[in-house]
C-alpha cells in the first residue's frame, strides 16, 4: 500500500535505484557481451552506462513535469483514457517479464550452484512468498529493509567480488580494439537490463520525493556505482575466464568465481559465498519490482491498497517465468526484453516529454 | 333533605376512598422499601469487593468509621484510631497501615500535637476545624495534604500515608508518614558493567526516582505519577525530561498505560502490554536496571516508565541498536568501544546463525570449506548415528536447558550445573561417538557469542529463531538459512516502537540522520557526539555546543 503521505529521500531513491538494477542479468551479462564484443566486453560494459545515463535524465525531466502524480495518471494525462492505459499496460508487462526473467535466472542458479535435488518450484515459492510478506506492508518498511541490508550486503559483495582480481591473467584483455568499435557499441544493447530500474522507478517515486532537485544527481550516483561494480565483475570474469570460455558458458560469472583458489590461503572457490550473497542482492531487487507492479497496478485499477494485487500477482509471475523452454529460449527473450526496454528508455519516455513540453507551451499565455 | 342524604352518602364514601387510598399508598410504599431493601440485601451479598468511589466523606466522624471500616473489611493491619483533638474540642480519627508507616513520625507529629492541652487560651473558644488550622497549627509533619474523595484517602491510606478524619469537618488530611522497608541499593544483577557506577534500581519506586534525581538536579526533569492496575493499584512513574523529550511519547506513553486493564502490572510484565507488537519475539522496549543508563535515555529525549515493586524500569522508544549497547561503552576509549561494539553485532549474527550454517555447510555446501577443512570435519563426522541437524538439535537442545537451568539454581550450583553439562556431557558424548567435536566447537562458541549480547530480552528471540534457522538449513541447505536470515530483517523493518522504526538509526532516513550513527551503531570521540538521535524528533536536538574550538 502506497500511503500518499510517505516521502522519500533521496538518498533513499539512491538505495532503492541501486538494488533494482542489480538483477538477474549479474550472473549471466558476460556470456551475452563476450559474443558480440569478444575482449571488448568490459568497454561495452562502460559504454552501456551512458544510454542508461541518458534513458534516467530523460524520465527525470519528463516527471519533474508532473511533479504531484506517477508516471500511471501522467501517461493518462498525456495520451488519453485508453492509449494512456494501454501504455501502462505495457509498461507493468515489461516490468513483469524483468521479474519473470530474474526468477528463472535464480531458480536455474540455485539449481547448478546449490541446490541440484529441490524442485525450480519449491525454490519459486520460497523467494515470491518471502517477497509477498517483505512488499505487503508498503514502502516505509521496505525501505528500511533494503538501507538495513545495504551496506552489509554490498559491503560483503564487493570484498568477495575484490577476490576475485587476485586471479586474473592479464593476457585475456588482448587485443583490444581488434575488431573496431562496431562490436563494442553492439555491445551496449544487452547490457541495457543490467542497467533498467532507475528510469522506470524515478516515474512512481518522484511525487513522493522530498528534494526533487538532488532525485537526478542521487539517480546519476547509483547509475555509477552499478556501473563500477559491473565493470568489475566484467574484468574479473574475462581475466579469469577469457572470452572463449565466457562466450560458451551460462552462468560465467558463478563460474569465473568457482575457478579462484589462492595458494596458501583460506580463500578457495568463492562460487558459493558469491552465490549466496547474489541470493540477498537479487531479492531486493525483486521485492523492488514486485513492489512497483502491484503498487501500478493498483493504482491503474484504482484500488485503495495494493495488498491484494500483490497476492494476485503471484501465479502470474510463476506461469511467466516457467514459459521459456529452456536457455536459448531465454536467451532470446533476453534480447527482445533488452530491445524493448531501450525502446521504452530513449524512443517512448523521449516522445512523452516531447508531447508534455509541447503541451505545457500551449497551456503558456502569449 | 334529599340533597343532604345525598352529600353526606357522598361525603361517608369520599371518607372511605380516601382511606383505602391512602392504606393502598402506604402499602405501596412499603412494599416499594422492602423491595429495595430486598435488592440492598441480595446486593451486599453480592458484592465482595469493596469500592471506595461510592463513598464520600461525611461531616460525621461516625459515618466516616462506618464507612471506612466497610472498606477495610476488619483488616488487622489497618489502623482506626480514635482520638480527641484538645484545642478543638472534637473527635477525630486516624488511619494507618501497621507495617508500612512510619510510627516514629505518627506518634510525634500527629497523636501528641493533636492531643496536646492549650496552655493560655483556654477561655477563649475552640476554633474551627479547619483544613488550614490543622496543616499550620496543629500538625508539625512535613508533607500535609488534602483529600475530598473517599477513594484517594484511602489509595494513600493503602501507600502508607496516614489519614486524620475529623468530625465536622469533610476534608482528610493525609499526613506523608510512609516507610516502607525495601531492598538495599545493591549492583545490577543482570547488566554488570566494569567500569560504570554500582547502583543499581530497586523495588520501590520512590528510591528508584531518587536515584534518578540525584544524577540530574534540573526543574525539568518531570516525575508524572499514574495508577495501573485494577486489583493492585500500583504506582507508575512517566517520567521525562521537559524541553528535550517529544511530547508525544509521552502522551502515547500516558495513555498506553491509562487504557490498561489488568489485575497487576508487575505480575504481567507492563513492558509487554505497551508493546506496539505484542507477537513479536524482538522487544520493542527497553528495561534496564542501571540508573546511568536511564538517566542517559531521558537526556536523549526518551520517556522512562518505573513501576513500583520491580527494578525494572523501561524507557521508549527502544531501538535494535539499543539492545546491542553496553553501559560500559561510554566508560572506554571510543576506539575500542567502538570496536567493541561492532563485535557485538557480528558475534550476534554469529550466536543466531552459526548452528545453522554449520548444518546448512555439512548437509549440502561441504565445498563451501577449504577442502583440508571439509576433509577434516568429514571425518570427525564419520561413523557417527546422526546427521549434522539431529547432532546440532541436540546440543543446542542441551545449551539451552543447561543455560535455563543455570538461571533457576541458585548461584553456586548453577556454576555446577555448567561444568557437569560443559566438560562432562560434551566431552562424553564426543567419547562416546554420539556427536563429532566440530559441533561442541560449534555449539561452545554459540553459547559464548550469545551471551556478549547485552541484554536478555534480546537474546532470548535470537535463541527462539536459532531454531527456526537450524530447520531451514537442514531443509534448504544455505539457500534456506539466507532467506530465514531475510525473513527476520523484513520482520525487523516491519517493526515499530511507539511510531518510531525498530531500525531507526541503522536505517537512516536521509543522508543527515547517518550522524544517528556516532553514538548508536559506532562510538565517536566525545567531543563528537553532539546531536541528540534525529529520529526521536527531539525539541531539543543539542545534545553539547562547546566542541567548537
Amino acid at each position: 500500500m502506497m500511503n500518499h503521505n510517505i516521502t522519500i529521500s533521496p538518498m533513499q531513491f539512491f538505495v532503492i535505484a541501486v538494488n533494482a538494477m542489480f538483477g538477474s542479468t549479474l550472473l549471466t551479462l558476460p556470456s551475452d557481451l563476450a559474443r558480440i564484443a569478444n575482449e571488448d566486453m568490459w568497454i561495452s560494459m562502460l559504454l552501456g552506462s551512458i544510454l542508461m545515463f541518458i534513458a534516467f535524465w530523460i524520465s527525470v525531466k519528463l516527471s519533474a513535469n508532473f511533479s504531484d502524480i506517477t508516471i500511471i495518471d501522467y501517461h493518462i494525462l498525456l495520451l488519453g483514457r485508453i492509449p494512456g492505459f494501454i501504455l501502462n499496460l505495457l509498461m507493468i508487462l515489461l516490468m513483469m517479464a524483468i521479474v519473470a526473467l530474474y526468477l528463472r535466472t535464480f531458480t536455474i542458479a540455485i539449481k547448478v550452484y546449490l541446490l541440484d535435488l529441490t524442485p525450480p518450484i519449491v525454490i519459486n515459492i520460497f523467494n515470491l512468498g518471502l517477497a509477498i510478506y517483505a512488499v505487503q506492508y508498503g514502502l516505509a518498511p521496505l525501505l528500511r529493509l533494503q538501507q538495513f541490508l545495504f551496506v552489509q550486503e554490498y559491503g560483503v559483495f564487493l570484498t568477495i567480488v575484490s577476490l576475485g582480481i587476485l586471479s586474473i591473467e592479464s593476457k585475456h584483455y588482448q587485443p583490444m580494439l581488434a575488431e573496431g568499435i562496431t562490436p563494442v557499441l553492439q555491445g551496449m544493447i544487452p547490457t541495457w537490463l543490467t542497467y533498467s530500474g532507475p528510469e522506470i522507478l524515478i516515474g512512481f517515486l518522484y511525487p513522493f520525493i522530498t528534494t526533487k532537485k538532488a532525485a537526478l544527481k542521487w539517480g546519476f550516483c547509483s547509475i555509477s556505482m552499478v556501473t563500477f561494480i559491473y565493470v568489475l565483475i566484467t574484468l574479473i570474469v574475462q581475466g579469469i575466464l577469457g572470452p572463449t570460455e565466457t562466450k560458451h558458458t551460462i552462468i560465467p560469472t558463478m563460474m569465473a568465481y568457482r575457478f579462484i583458489e589462492i595458494p596458501d590461503t583460506f580463500i578457495e572457490r568463492l562460487d558459493g559465498y558469491l552465490m549466496t550473497i547474489w541470493v540477498i542482492i537479487g531479492f531486493t531487487s525483486l521485492i523492488n519490482w514486485i513492489y512497483f507492479i502491484s503498487f501500478g497496478i493498483a493504482q491503474m485499477l484504482k484500488l485503495e491498497s495494493n495488498r491484494c494485487t500483490v497476492v494476485l500477482l503471484l501465479p502470474f509471475l510463476y506461469y511467466l517465468q516457467a514459459i521459456p523452454p529452456n536457455a536459448y529460449a531465454i536467451q532470446i527473450i533476453t534480447q527482445w526484453m533488452n530491445w524493448s526496454g531501450i525502446l521504452w528508455g530513449l524512443g517512448v519516455t523521449p516522445l512523452l516529454l516531447a508531447l508534455a513540453w509541447l503541451k505545457a507551451k500551449r497551456k503558456k499565455p502569449c | 333533605m334529599v340533597k343532604k342524604n345525598v352529600h353526606s352518602i357522598s361525603n361517608s364514601l369520599d371518607d372511605n376512598t380516601t382511606v383505602k387510598l391512602r392504606n393502598l399508598q402506604s402499602t405501596i410504599a412499603h412494599a416499594r422499601q422492602v423491595e429495595s431493601d430486598m435488592e440492598a440485601i441480595t446486593r451486599s451479598l453480592k458484592e465482595h469487593l469493596a469500592d471506595p468511589s461510592i463513598y464520600q466523606i461525611d461531616d460525621h466522624l461516625a459515618t466516616n468509621v462506618a464507612h471506612l471500616e466497610e472498606i477495610f473489611a476488619g483488616s488487622n493491619d489497618i489502623h482506626i484510631r480514635e482520638l480527641f483533638i484538645i484545642s478543638l474540642q472534637r473527635k477525630a480519627v486516624i488511619v494507618f497501615v501497621e507495617n508500612m508507616t512510619d510510627q516514629a513520625i505518627i506518634n510525634a507529629h500527629i497523636m501528641q500535637k493533636l492531643t496536646i492541652t492549650p496552655t493560655n487560651n483556654s477561655s477563649i473558644l475552640p476554633p474551627q476545624p479547619t483544613y488550614e488550622y490543622l496543616k499550620n497549627s496543629l500538625l508539625t509533619a512535613a508533607s500535609v495534604s488534602a483529600a475530598n474523595q473517599m477513594e484517594a484517602a484511602t489509595k494513600r491510606v493503602l501507600s502508607g500515608d496516614t489519614a486524620l478524619f475529623v468530625d465536622g469537618l469533610s476534608t482528610v488530611l493525609i499526613i506523608a508518614t510512609r516507610k516502607v522497608d525495601s531492598r538495599a541499593i545493591s549492583p545490577p544483577e543482570t547488566e554488570s558493567d566494569i567500569s560504570g557506577p554500582r547502583d543499581g534500581f530497586t523495588e520501590e519506586l520512590r528510591i528508584n526516582v531518587s536515584l534518578i534525581r540525584r544524577r540530574i538536579k534540573n526543574p525539568n526533569l518531570v516525575v508524572k505519577r499514574v495508577t495501573v492496575g485494577q486489583r493492585s493499584e500500583t504506582d507508575v512513574a512517566i517520567i521525562y525530561f521537559r524541553g528535550i523529550v517529544n511530547m508525544k511519547f509521552v502522551h502515547e506513553a500516558e495513555q498506553r498505560l491509562k487504557a490498561l486493564v489488568i489485575d497487576d502490572p508487575t505480575v504481567y510484565g507492563l513492558r509487554g502490554l505497551l508493546e506496539d507488537h505484542p507477537y513479536s519475539p524482538f522487544p520493542t522496549t527497553m528495561t534496564t536496571e542501571r540508573p546511568d543508563k536511564f538517566t542517559n535515555a531521558l537526556l536523549m529525549g526518551k520517556v522512562g516508565i518505573v513501576v513500583d515493586g520491580t527494578p525494572y524500569c523501561i524507557t521508549i522508544p527502544a531501538m535494535f541498536s539499543d539492545f546491542l549497547q553496553a553501559g560500559d561503552d561510554f566508560y572506554q576509549k571510543w576506539l575500542t568501544a567502538t570496536l567493541i561494539r561492532l563485535g557485538r553485532y557480528v558475534t550476534a549474527f554469529l550466536g543466531l546463525s552459526f548452528p545453522a550454517l554449520y548444518v546448512a555447510i555439512t548437509s549440502f555446501h561441504p565445498a563451501f570449506l577449504p577442502t583440508p577443512l571439509a576433509l577434516i570435519i568429514g571425518t570427525t563426522r564419520e561413523g557417527l548415528p546422526f546427521p549434522s541437524f539431529i547432532e546440532a538439535i541436540i546440543m543446542i537442545s542441551l545449551l539451552e536447558i543447561m543455560q535455563e537451568a543455570g538461571i533457576r539454581l541458585p548461584k553456586t550450583v548453577g556454576s555446577t550445573v555448567s561444568i557437569v553439562g560443559g566438560l562432562v556431557i560434551g566431552d562424553a558424548a564426543v567419547r562416546a561417538g554420539l556427536v563429532s567435536p566440530p559441533i561442541v566447537i560449534v555449539t561452545s562458541f554459540t553459547a559464548i557469542a550469545s551471551f556478549t549480547i547485552v541484554h536478555y530480552n534480546m537474546s532470548l528471540p535470537l535463541r527462539l529463531l536459532r531454531f527456526m534457522l537450524m530447520i531451514l538449513g537442514a531443509s534448504f541447505g544455505i539457500f534456506g538459512v539466507t532467506m530465514g536470515l531475510l525473513a527476520i530483517s523484513i520482520h525487523l523493518a516491519n517493526l515499530e516502537s511507539f511510531g518510531e522504526p525498530y531500525l531507526a538509526p541503522l536505517a537512516p532516513r536521509n543522508f543527515g540522520a547517518l550522524r544517528d550513527l556516532k553514538a548508536t551503531t559506532f562510538i565517536s570521540p566525545p567531543k563528537k557526539i553532539d546531536k541528540r538521535p534525529a529520529y526521536l524528533e527531539t525539541e531539543d536536538s543539542t545534545r553539547q555546543s562547546n566542541n567548537k574550538e
